[in-house]
């Protein structure tokens, strides 16, 4: 397969010496996101995210299995991210890169260990049966910043999915159908979202939402992941130039801001979907929760 | 079965790309790379080699996807012309995104066929997106009589058979019933002048390829027009 191509040394200095002029190659400020798209499938808990050129697709589904035998109370949640050839022809099948783990953690370590899902209510009969949740994260085209594309697209595929609802006679599980009774959405403790700056050589430049070009030559990454009450979940650091905490701080200052923004969009997008589909099924006043 | 949308050219960094989606609800994404740098293990002296790649929107790849890697590779080899790129690799990517039928089946359980003949549309469409060199242009229908499916690939402009895949229970007869049936729908009509004619009634699955193309063609030339 081929390798990625670096840039070229006048790919480079131009974009560096840009970069220090405070200009990006695309027009952007350097603390701006590219324009992000979200849209949602026909059926429950697939999410399409476009950040710029950047696009991955998030699929969620559920299975009644038993739990771990360690967490009887406890549903499972899994992630899988896997680059395939469609996002980059750099990227082999059944090979994982340096890269791919440590992205495949990131995400993991941002939503699952941030416990975003809460696990607790995917069980059903303790110890016996419960949900399992998963999300299937699809990379479709590699334009950089691959990590807050597909955090945002995993937690608004959660917030999208609806899982059939089941009753308990006794020892007997009944899962209903779609049709038979209004599906439950997962409940979800809080939504974080991941945001990736990138810094140059002795810091000069710090950017947010980095293009792949602007990936391939940073000096340093870091990638905070926080949610809209301001709550930092992680924050990874994996090598790069070394951050002094002020400049961190200003950094996760101007993540928040970023951050309110985006669940703020998710939300809204998610509302515009949900209007659409009362409007379709007629599916007015049916809904799995009590009001509070 | 028909196309109900298809969208070509929305991946930048493949050479081609296409989504499709048809009439049955399946929803799937094509992409093409190459001719590109090959395996040492796979290159081939005197021609490309054709590599497809299927996956699934939930869990990874299994034999289901691998059987229908296989459908592929064996319908899509005799129609690129694969020697016009000797030691090089032509990579085609399937992601499938939606299916109207349980997408959770075992994993043995064979693909339902309408996803082989949006894959295949797909493929064609992703292909000529990257305007890799082919010999004709094929269309895949699924055909329904009684208890046999049959997915008939022709090529659209001589309706010659390319390729067949049946499922179930059928007769020698309702076989070439089928065979004629994905002939009509895949045929391009031409008239005798070599023009192609403009159909009134909505055509089959070969007029909308057909339709996609010239779409695609119309926009990717638009700056002839000077606007």
């Amino acid at each position: 397969m081929p390798k990625e191509l670096d840039p070229s040394t006048n790919e480079k200095n131009f974009i560096l010496e840009s970069l220090y002029a405070g200009e990006r190659l695309d027009g952007r400020e350097l603390d701006a996101f590219r324009p992000l798209e979200l849209e949602f499938g026909e059926e429950y808990g697939l999410a399409d995210v476009r950040l710029g050129k950047t696009r991955v697709i998030a699929r969620v589904s559920a299975q009644v299995v038993q739990p771990f035998s360690d967490r009887p109370f406890d549903g499972i949640f899994t992630i899988t991210t896997e680059l395939g050839p469609m996002a980059s022809p750099g990227f082999e099948v059944g090979r994982q890169t340096e890269a791919e783990v440590l992205l495949a953690r990131l995400i993991e370590k941002s939503i699952r260990r941030s416990t975003a899902l809460d696990t607790e209510s995917l069980c059903i009969v303790a110890g016996q049966k419960c949900w399992q949740v998963r999300a299937d994260v699809h990379f479709l085209n590699h334009d950089g910043n691959m990590v807050d594309a597909a955090c945002i697209a995993v937690v608004a595929a959660l917030q999208h999915f609806r899982r059939p609802d089941v009753s308990i006679e006794g020892e007997t599980v009944t899962v209903h159908s779609m049709t038979e009774r209004v599906p439950v959405p997962l409940s979800i403790l809080h939504v974080p979202i991941c945001e990736g700056d990138g810094g140059d050589e002795a810091n000069v430049v710090t950017l947010i939402d980095a293009t792949l070009q602007e990936e391939q030559l940073r000096d340093g990454d870091m990638t905070v992941t926080m949610n809209k009450h301001g709550e930092v979940c992680q924050i990874s650091k994996a090598g790069g130039v070394p951050l002094d905490p002020i400049a961190m701080h200003r950094d996760m200052n101007l993540a928040f801001v970023k951050v309110k923004e985006i669940t703020a969009f998710i939300a809204k997008r998610l509302k515009e979907d949900e209007e659409k589909r009362v409007k379709r099924d007629n599916l007015l006043e049916s809904k799995a929760e009590n009001e509070r | 079965m028909t196309i109900i949308s298809a969208t070509t050219t929305l991946l930048s960094r493949a050479d081609g790309s296409a989504q499709v989606t048809s009439s049955d609800g399946t929803t799937l994404i094509a992409s093409v790379s190459g001719p590109m740098e090959v395996r040492p293990r796979e290159e081939q002296p005197l021609r490309a080699y054709l590599e497809v790649l299927v996956r699934p929107v939930v869990g990874v790849a299994g034999t289901r996807e691998r059987l229908l890697e296989s459908q592929l590779v064996s319908c899509l080899t005799p129609i690129i012309r694969l020697e016009s790129y000797p030691r090089t690799c032509i990579q085609v990517n399937i992601q499938l995104l939606t299916h109207s039928r349980p997408i959770k089946t075992s994993r043995s359980s064979p693909p339902p066929p309408t996803i082989l003949s949006t894959a295949l549309n797909a493929s064609i469409l992703a292909l000529i997106d990257a305007s890799t060199a082919l010999r004709t242009t094929v269309a895949a229908t699924d055909i329904t009589i009684n208890k046999g499916r049959h997915t008939v690939v022709v090529d659209v402009f001589s309706g010659q058979l390319v390729f067949v895949d049946s499922e179930g229970e059928f007769t020698h007869e309702e076989l070439e019933e089928a065979l004629e049936r994905g002939k009509k729908e895949g045929m391009v009509r031409v008239d005798d002048g070599g023009d192609v004619m403009v159909v009134d009634e909505g055509g089959g699955v070969g007029e909308e390829i057909r339709r996609v193309v010239e779409e695609k063609v119309q926009r990717d030339l638009r700056w002839k027009d000077g606007k």
